[in-house]
């Protein structure tokens, strides 16, 4: 029996919705090399964490991960 | 006169961001305003009141979405180019993992200024299907044979005829 349950494959979906808003927000930096770094650190976040298994680890990574998401909105929309 | 007219045509059509690989070109259309063209002072009237308005949809062909679609995935920077075919699946054949599809399609939905949602991207396993994908969205049909219903009835009319002929 597999041992992923509907609650991975929610938290996971969760992940994945978290990781595409970042990217979005990353294609709107218009400075070119502070967008490919701004990737890279998002990029290596991700894969650091791709090995949780612990539905609560990986809930609290994706809850500082949004954080971190807004943080970086705010700084935009101050730069702009 | 003259310049000030000039330096306010160069500022509407900033508002409009350059694409980055169109390679179509937006047809200006010119919609003239409620300025009578016919009296003598025609030539300054048709500078200053015709104001250039782009239309809002580009001509979508199969061959510019393909290439639009390839320049994307070439320009990623895990994908190694030479690999890179039509029909090559990206989690077997080019090593990516989800995280790379989201990628690839936040580039997709920047490159052809459009939205993308999960559901659909969970289903792009080769570059044909998000070529495919995008004609749906657009509306283009040129790759697709056209299905005729009386393709068969006619070949068995043609056979019906012919055994006619020969008893």
């Amino acid at each position: 029996m597999n041992q992923f349950s509907l609650k991975h494959f929610i938290v996971r979906s969760q992940a994945l919705a978290l990781y595409r808003d970042v990217m979005r927000t990353v294609m709107k930096i218009e400075d070119q090399d502070y967008r490919k770094e701004i990737r890279e650190w998002a990029r290596s976040e991700f894969h650091r964490n791709r090995s949780l298994r612990d539905l609560g680890e990986i809930r609290t990574q994706v809850a500082l991960g949004r954080r971190s998401l807004n943080e970086l909105k705010l700084a935009m929309q101050m730069a702009s | 006169m003259l310049s000030s007219t000039f330096r306010f045509l160069t500022r509407t059509s900033t508002f409009v961001r350059p694409m980055m690989t169109t390679l179509a070109r937006r047809s200006l259309s010119f919609k003239p305003t409620l300025v009578n063209l016919n009296d003598k002072h025609r030539q300054s009237a048709m500078i200053i009141n015709h104001i250039p308005v782009r239309q809002s949809h580009v001509h979508y062909t199969y061959p510019m979405i393909e290439s639009r679609v390839m320049l994307v995935l070439r320009l990623f920077d895990k994908i190694d180019g030479d690999a890179l075919q039509l029909d090559s699946k990206f989690a077997q054949d080019l090593g990516l993992d989800s995280l790379d599809i989201v990628e690839i399609t936040a580039a997709l939905e920047d490159e052809f200024w459009t939205e993308i949602p999960d559901v659909d991207s969970d289903h792009f396993l080769t570059p044909r299907h998000i070529i495919q994908y995008l004609c749906d969205k657009y509306d283009v049909y040129e790759h697709v044979e056209p299905v005729s219903a009386g393709k068969e009835y006619m070949e068995e009319a043609k056979a019906a005829a012919e055994r006619a002929h020969h008893h």
